[in-house]
Order: structure tokens, then sequence, then C-alpha cells
């Protein structure tokens, strides 16, 4: 199944509160992505919360849109990608 | 008769039963290999249902070219299903599968629909297994169908039956037969001297290989074969010939037949049943399995079975109403060219009568294995035949070299009516090989044909000519041929010709044409197949209005003629047809801004089906992700560039466009030059003004070329004019939303860039709407509106499912108390669901809470 990087940006911030609530809302997330086979990895937010990267894995870009649009989340970019780690390639010339 | 093991499965079908007798039918597939019991499991049931199910049973014969709807037959065969009038009726197999159906619906009592070794079924026959099995569901029935897996290789025609019905449906349950248990075998073998250990290895469990060997003397036999053969040399003489000859038919032989055959009298047929090797069903003699049956046939010495399948064929002639697949079946076991010649191109003629056209190629194969004796004349009229039946299943091109050599043979001799018909079968076949020789074998069909008195050959030679050139967008030679067709038609009163003649003259005005009259005309044609009782050609003429207005872009129309198609086709399983109206569908909703229908349609169609319509689907997928700059669109365009290599240019057009606008938004003009590669040249070539627009536009973009192409479509051709006002003007008009941005962005004109932005932003479709606002900088536009971001007050507003059901009824306007009602819950707990809502979304009211919803796109509003 193929990555992709996610970039959104939310004018007010992403607001998620680290309490019963914020974990619902995640949670939420993860239930309402799996009715699309989509999983969310992870994501990366701006110092400001108001650009996020979020990896996810799914089958089609169309799946993503879906996940997103079911989660009331908007989608700016959609980017396939793959890992790219400083120390893969360590070894590699040996 | 002992029945071990099976109580599990036996109770699983009684489970289903039970459940059909309450309205839900459904489909039991019950796979296992040869010997298992599927049979004896089958019996059994039925026996234990006694009354409280109305019983249809029918099985599919191991005949070289099964035949056709033999199942149905023999449900109809008993008085109790009161089936025979329907089969009798001649009717074509998609009303008797509804009849039927309806008489499921009807009964009071549930019915269990048995049809017994469907890997042996014919064509007619597994479409009524897959029409049934996706209707089952409403009806009281339940329906067992059995097969032996082992036999289902990914190339057998079940295959694709199976993998349809048990993918998405949850009335279809597949049951499959172990072998015995070791246990299980020494129960059996209890009482004999047989090791019950040796017997298990010897077996494997197989239960008839089990049996059979209990039945025979202690020795354990090497193989099930030779298990039988050890029973049946046992027999005397003339009970052994008995059991010969019966091996011969396929199924059963009227016991009449057998004594006759073997010279033997009734006791003889009585001993034979008595020894247990054969049974008695009613006046016929039977094996107890195919197995045993095969085994017996094989042992016969050959030059002996060759002289039991004639005299088999002479008794059988004797029928009132012979069965003639069976015939044909035991001409092809004698090996005799003349018996062959006799009866398998009958057979043909039946199973295509039937709709069984994969059997009538076979019969006819069979037919041309056997020429000897055939003059030259009979040969080619056979291999026409041949080439009709396979132009009918879609394998056209495994007749070239057959109509190559019935034309070869016709134009040695003086008949042109047939040398005509041999090209026009020569010409169908070369059409996806080689378009060019096809056109040529067709122009010089209709001059043969022409000069003669005019007649049917001549007719449907002009109609296909005219078919093709329509394929090939050419107006004026489509133009007239079809008219001529009519003409001719008319002239011979050839009805069906005059239809399709109309048809075609009508789709050619559609797409390069007066497409008004061109509707108008095709209407005409539907009007007279409707009167006619002729379906098929309403069908495919929706088809034409349908996919020709999508291509014109006349975008309601088309759409309400698609989702006709759609319908009946449905209705009727043709499952290619409901696939390429999807994916046009699919097109259509990309060309309108439509993105997310777009996509969800592509994905619709089943890929593997027909060529153009993954083509269809792949190209309207891979415009979206262009569009949108999501990833894949390049590699989904690119894969239906590759299908459609060898496809007329209205196939690969919008594929090259998609490719030219994916290197066209990433700055890349030569990829624009080399998505398009010969298919500008091509555009040029036809007479379609969409293909000349489309393609002129990316040539106009790449700078290849400074103006419109003449003829080019209007939208189209007024952008490459440089007249953008008009040209989004005409967009607009035409319903292009995406087209309409892009003409306005060809201005250097703030609030033309503005607007475009407006639109391109609302569509989603960023790679565009970066280049405008790219654009408007480098103009030195100082109100340059950033990329736009999502407002969302508090927390993102992630609701769940739950959550999200009560928003709805909340912006409908309901109380907590209504909304309790409405999901089954208890006013309390709805209310702490609204308060859940009111702190996601934060707002304070429900008023506000229903404006978040209606900006969210959850629920409709107040009612």
């Amino acid at each position: 199944m193929p990555r992709y990087m996610v970039e959104r940006t939310f004018a007010d911030g992403l607001e998620i509160p680290t309490t019963t609530t914020g974990a619902e809302v995640c949670l939420s997330v993860v239930g309402n992505n799996a009715q699309e086979q989509v999983t969310w990895v992870q994501s990366f937010v701006s110092a400001d919360k108001q650009k996020t990267f979020c990896v996810y894995d799914g089958p089609t870009p169309e799946a993503i849109r879906r996940a997103a649009g079911l989660n009331s989340l908007p989608v700016d970019a959609i980017t396939e990608v793959r890992v790219l780690d400083p120390y893969f390639y360590v070894g590699a010339a040996s | 008769m002992l029945v071990l093991e099976r109580d599990e499965v036996l109770a699983e079908l009684r489970r289903y039963l039970d459940e059909a007798a309450g309205g839900a039918g459904s489909l039991a597939l019950v796979a296992g290999e040869a010997g298992i019991g599927k049979t004896t499991l089958v019996r059994t049931f039925a026996a234990a249902v006694g009354d409280g199910a109305l019983v249809l049973a029918g099985s599919c014969d191991p005949l070289t070219t099964p035949r056709p709807m033999s199942p149905l037959l023999d449900m109809a065969a008993d008085p109790d299903s009161h089936l025979g009038d329907v089969v009798a009726d001649d009717a074509a197999p998609y009303e008797l599968f509804v009849a039927l159906l309806d008489r499921l619906r009807a009964t009071v009592r549930p019915t269990l629909l048995v049809v017994e070794d469907i890997h042996w079924a014919d064509e007619v026959s597994l479409d009524f297994v897959r029409f049934a099995g996706r209707r089952i569901a409403d009806t009281n029935a339940l329906m067992v169908c059995t097969y032996r897996d082992d036999e289902v290789g990914p190339e057998h025609p079940l295959q694709p039956v199976l993998g349809d019905l048990a993918s998405s449906r949850d009335w279809v349950h597949r049951l499959h037969l172990e072998p015995l248990t070791p246990a299980a075998v020494a129960e059996l073998a209890a009482g004999t001297e047989v090791d019950p250990a040796e017997l298990f290895a010897a077996t494997g469990g197989n239960p008839f290989f089990v049996t059979e060997i209990l039945a025979g003397d202690e020795e354990i036999p090497a193989s099930v074969a030779d298990a039988v053969l050890a029973r049946v040399n046992r027999l005397d003489e003339a009970a052994r010939r008995i059991v010969e000859v019966t091996s011969i038919a396929p199924r059963s032989l009227a016991a009449e037949y057998a004594t006759s055959l073997a010279g033997a009298d009734l006791a003889a047929a009585e001993r034979a049943v008595n020894a247990g090797v054969v049974v008695g069903a009613g006046p016929d003699l039977r094996f107890r399995h195919e197995l045993a049956r095969g085994a017996v046939e094989a042992s016969i010495l050959e030059a002996r079975r060759i002289a039991l399948h004639r005299r088999m064929i002479a008794l059988l002639e004797e029928d009132d109403t012979p069965d003639l697949a069976r015939l044909a079946h035991h001409a092809a076991r004698t090996g005799d060219d003349a018996l062959v010649q006799l009866h398998a191109p009958l057979a043909a003629e039946e199973a295509a009568v039937r709709g069984a056209h994969h059997q009538a190629v076979e019969f006819l194969a069979t037919a041309l294995e056997h020429t000897d004796g055939l003059s030259g004349d009979e040969i080619a009229e056979l291999q026409l035949r041949y080439a009709w039946e396979l132009y009918i299943v879609n394998r056209p091109g495994e007749s070239v070299d057959l109509t190559a050599e019935a034309v070869a043979h016709y134009r040695s001799g003086s008949d042109e009516e047939a040398l005509g018909r041999a090209l026009t079968m020569h010409s169908r076949a070369l059409w996806n090989v080689d378009p060019q020789q096809a056109h040529e074998a067709e122009r010089e069909a209709i001059a043969v044909l022409s000069r003669q008195p005019p007649g049917e050959s001549l007719a449907y030679a002009l109609y296909f000519s005219a078919h093709l050139h329509m394929l090939s967008r050419r107006h004026e030679p489509a133009v007239a041929d079809a008219t001529r067709c009519i003409e001719v038609s008319r002239e011979i009163e050839s009805w069906s010709n005059y239809r399709i003649g109309l048809m075609t003259l009508g789709t050619a005005e559609v797409v390069t044409g007066d497409a008004d009259r061109g509707i108008a005309l095709i209407r005409e044609a539907i009007a007279l197949a409707d009167e006619a009782g002729d379906y098929r050609l309403r069908v495919v003429a929706l088809g034409m209005l349908g996919t020709g207005g999508g291509e014109i872009r006349r975008y309601d129309a088309a759409i309400a003629w698609l989702e006709e198609v759609i319908a009946m086709a449905e209705r009727y399983d043709e499952d290619y047809t409901v696939g390429y109206s999807t994916a046009w569908l699919a097109r259509i909703a990309f060309e309108q801004g439509r993105w997310d229908d777009a996509a969800r349609l592509a994905a619709q169609v089943v890929r593997g089906g027909a060529l153009i319509n993954d083509i269809t689907a792949l190209g309207a997928l891979g415009r979206v992700r262009v569009r949108r700059g999501d990833p894949g669109g390049a590699e989904v365009l690119a894969e239906a560039r590759a299908l459609a290599q060898n496809q007329e240019l209205q196939h690969r057009w919008p594929t090259s466009a998609g490719l030219a606008e994916h290197a066209w938004l990433r700055g890349d003009e030569e990829g624009i030059r080399s998505a398009i590669g010969a298919d500008f040249a091509k555009a040029l070539d036809t007479d379609s003004p969409w293909a000349r627009g489309e393609m002129g536009l990316w040539m106009w973009r790449a700078g290849v070329i400074d103006g419109p192409p003449g003829g080019a479509a209007e939208p189209f051709a007024l952008q490459m004019a440089g007249q953008w006002k008009a040209a989004a003007a005409a967009w607009r008009a035409v319903g292009c939303p995406y087209d309409e941005a892009m003409a306005l962005a060809d201005s250097a004109d703030g609030d033309a860039l503005l607007a475009a932005l407006e639109i391109l932003q609302r569509l989603g479709a960023s790679p565009a709407a970066d280049r405008v606002r790219s654009k408007m900088r480098r103009l030195g536009m100082d109100n340059v509106p950033p990329r736009p971001r999502r407002r969302v007050r508090g927390a993102p507003a992630i609701l769940t499912a739950r959550q999200r059901e009560v928003l709805e009824l909340v912006a409908e306007g309901l109380t907590n108390a209504e909304i309790a009602s409405r999901l089954y819950i208890s006013p309390k707990t709805a209310g702490h669901h609204v308060s859940a809502v009111l702190r996601k979304l934060g707002v304070r009211s429900r008023t506000e809470a229903a404006a978040a919803a209606l900006k969210m796109g959850i629920g409709n509003g107040p009612e």
C-alpha cells in the first residue's frame, strides 16, 4: 500500500487538547479512516499550529480525500513518499 | 445408504432452507473432488426436506460440448415445476430466467433449486446460475449448486461466475466437502476383512472409492478405475455387455436401448443392477457415479467403442425430438467425418438459437476438424458460420485465417454473393487486428455485392462499412454507406438491416455532423426496434446516444441515456455494457468538474473486462489526479495509453490530452509534444470537431500552431483564436468549469484571472491555481489571494459516526426527544450526544451547529 504525505493548513490553528476529548477526537479519526482502509501513521505540526504534514498509508489518493472528508479535515496537497533516513546508506559502500 | 460425517453440512443447508422459508433466499455452492459425495449429499438433503419444499433439480452432463439449458430442461420436465410452458415457449434465455425467478417468488412453500455439476454447464446455464445467484436473496428459495473444484482452473468458464457471486454478496455460501476421516472409513469397513488403515491409505478417504473397494473382493486395487473394473469383470458376459453399452451414454441410457445395443435381454440388465454396478432410474440405467462410467468406457477396445457410438447414434436418430448435442457428442467420439458433419452443425444451430454461443463455437470447431468428404463450398460455409459465432463471443481475431481461406475459395469460383459475404466476415475478423485491411476488404465486398441484384448480404455489408467509417470518424463515407444501406434495406424489406442502418447514420451525424438530426434518427431506430420487439437494438442505440452525446459534450442528455442503458443492462446482467456506460459517466463527471464522482465511478468499473471500459475509466481517473495534483495521475494515464495502442482515435485522444496537461502543468513543453505524439495529425485526418479542438489546443499551447485548425469545436477554437472571453462563455454554456477557468487564465486581465482562480480553488485544482497565482504576480498584481485555508472553529470538528447522525438531525430542527425516538436511544443519551457535538464544534446553540453542519456538508438542512 502506498504511503502519502498530506499537507493541511488550518487558518485558526489546529487545536487538539490533551484531554479525554482530544483522545476521543484522535480515535474517531482512526475509526473514520478505517472505513477507507487508510491508516494515520504520524503527523508533524508547525510551531504556530497552522500547518500540518501528515503521513498516511492508503490504497489511493481518492481514499485519502474521502477519509479527510469523513473527518472534516482540509487537504492542500498529497504526495506519494518513501522513507529516506541518513543512516540508510551506511554500509552500502563497503 | 449410510451417510457419514455430513451432519454439519446438512444442518447448515437446513438452516439456509429455513431462512429461505422466511423470505431470505440464498445460494449454496457445494464444492469437492470427484467421488466426494456431492450428489449423495444433495439427494439426502432433498429426501429429508420431503414435502417441506418444492424441489426442482437439474444437472449438467459431461458431454464433449454440453447441451444448452440442460439442467433447466430437466427441471421443466418435472410436472410439479409448472415450468413446462415457459421453457417450451422458445423464449429468449433472459425471459426464461425472469419467468423462473418470478415462480420462485410466488410459491408458498420454499423452493429447493438444485443444479448439479455446474463445472460442465453450458453458457446459458452459467448465465442462469449468475442471474439467479444475484437475485435469489429476496425470494424464498435455496439454490444449491455443486461442482468439482479441482476441475475448475483459472481459465474455466465457471471461474468468473464464482468470483462474481462469492465476492460481494453475503447471501452466497461456499461449502466444501471433505474426505472421510480414518474413523469413518473404519466404520464402513467394519464387518469386512479389509484392513481400515490400508483402505484409508489407498483411498485418501474418498467415499466413492471406499465403497467401490468394499463392494469388491478383499484385495485393494491401485485406483478407482481398477476397483470399478474388478466388479464389472465378475459379471457374466451378457450383463457385462449391458454395462459397457451403458457407459457409452453420457448420463443414462434407456434400458430398452441398452438391451438392443448389447444384444442381451432384460434379465441380464437386472443382474447388472443387482450386482450394484449400475442402478435403475425409472426406465433408464445409470452408473452410480461418473467416475465409474468413465472407467468402463475407457476400458472398452477402441474399435468396439466407436462401433457402439455409431449404433447409439442410429438409435437416437429414431427419437421424435432427438437430443442434438448428444448426437454431436457421439458423432465426435466416432471420429467419423460424415457423422460429425451430419450432427455437429445442427447442434451448433440449436445452441445459437438458444443463446449458447460459446457452445455453438465449439460445435462448429468440431465440425471444422472433420471436413473429409465436404465440398469446398460446404467447408467455406462452415468457416463463415464459425466466424459469425466467434464475432458474437467477442473473439473475432481467431477467424482471420479461416475467413481468408473462405475468401480465397470463393474468389476462384463464380458465386459472387458468397464471395461478398466472405469478404464482410473477413473484414469483421480484421477489424481489431488491422483496420486498414478491414476497410479494404469491406470496400471490395460492397463492390462485389453491388454487381448482383440487392440482397441481405449487400445491406449488411453497407451497414458494416458505414459502422467502420463512423468508428474512424470519417463523416462523408459513413453517411454515404449508411444512407445506401437504408435504401437497399427498404427496397428488399429487410427491416433489421434498415434499423441498424438508421442507427449508424444517426450516430455518424451525432459525432461528426448535425447532432440534432442524428439524435432524431437514432430515436427513430429505437422506436422501430421497440415495435419489432428488437430489444438488442434498443440497448445498442441508447449506448450510441449516451457515448456519442458525451463525446460532443451534451452532458444532461448523455447522462440520462447512459443511466437508462445501465438500468436495462443491469436487468440482463450485461456486465460489459454496464462497465462501459459507467466509465463514460466517470468521464462526463470529470469534464464537468465533479471530481469525487468521477473517481468513484471510475473505481466501479471492473478491471480486466473489455479494453475500452478500462481505457475510458482509467482515462477519467488519471485526468482527475492530474488536475488535482494528486500522485498517480501520469501512471494511470500511461496504463490507459498502453491499452489504447491499437484503438481508434476517440479512445486515445483523452489520454493524450491528460498526459499533455500533466506536462504543461509542470512546465515541460517538450513533454506536451511527446504526449500528443501522432494524435494531432490523426485528429486532422478525421472529421471530429472535438478531437480537432482538444488536440489542437495542446499543439497551440506547445507553440506548434498559431491558431485553431479548421473545424475545431467552438470553445476550443475561440480559445486558440485568442478570444478568451468568448471562449470562457462558451465553456460555461457547455458546463466545463475547469476549461472555463483556463480560458479566463489565458488573459492578462486582473478580474478574469481572479475569477479563474476562484473557480480553480473551488474545484481543488491546485497546480492550475498555482500557475494563475504566479501569472498574477508576474503581471504585477498586488492583490493575489493566497492559498485557501480552512477556517475551523475550535478543534477540528471531528465527530464520531453517531455524533454525525445526531448533528444531521439537529440540523433538520429535531428536538432531543425526536432525535431519541429516531435513533432508538433514550432522550438522556440523545442530550449527551448533542452536548458533545456542540462542544466539539465550538458553538453554543443548535442554530450555530446547524450552520456548521451545512458548511461541513452534513445533512440537507431543515426539512
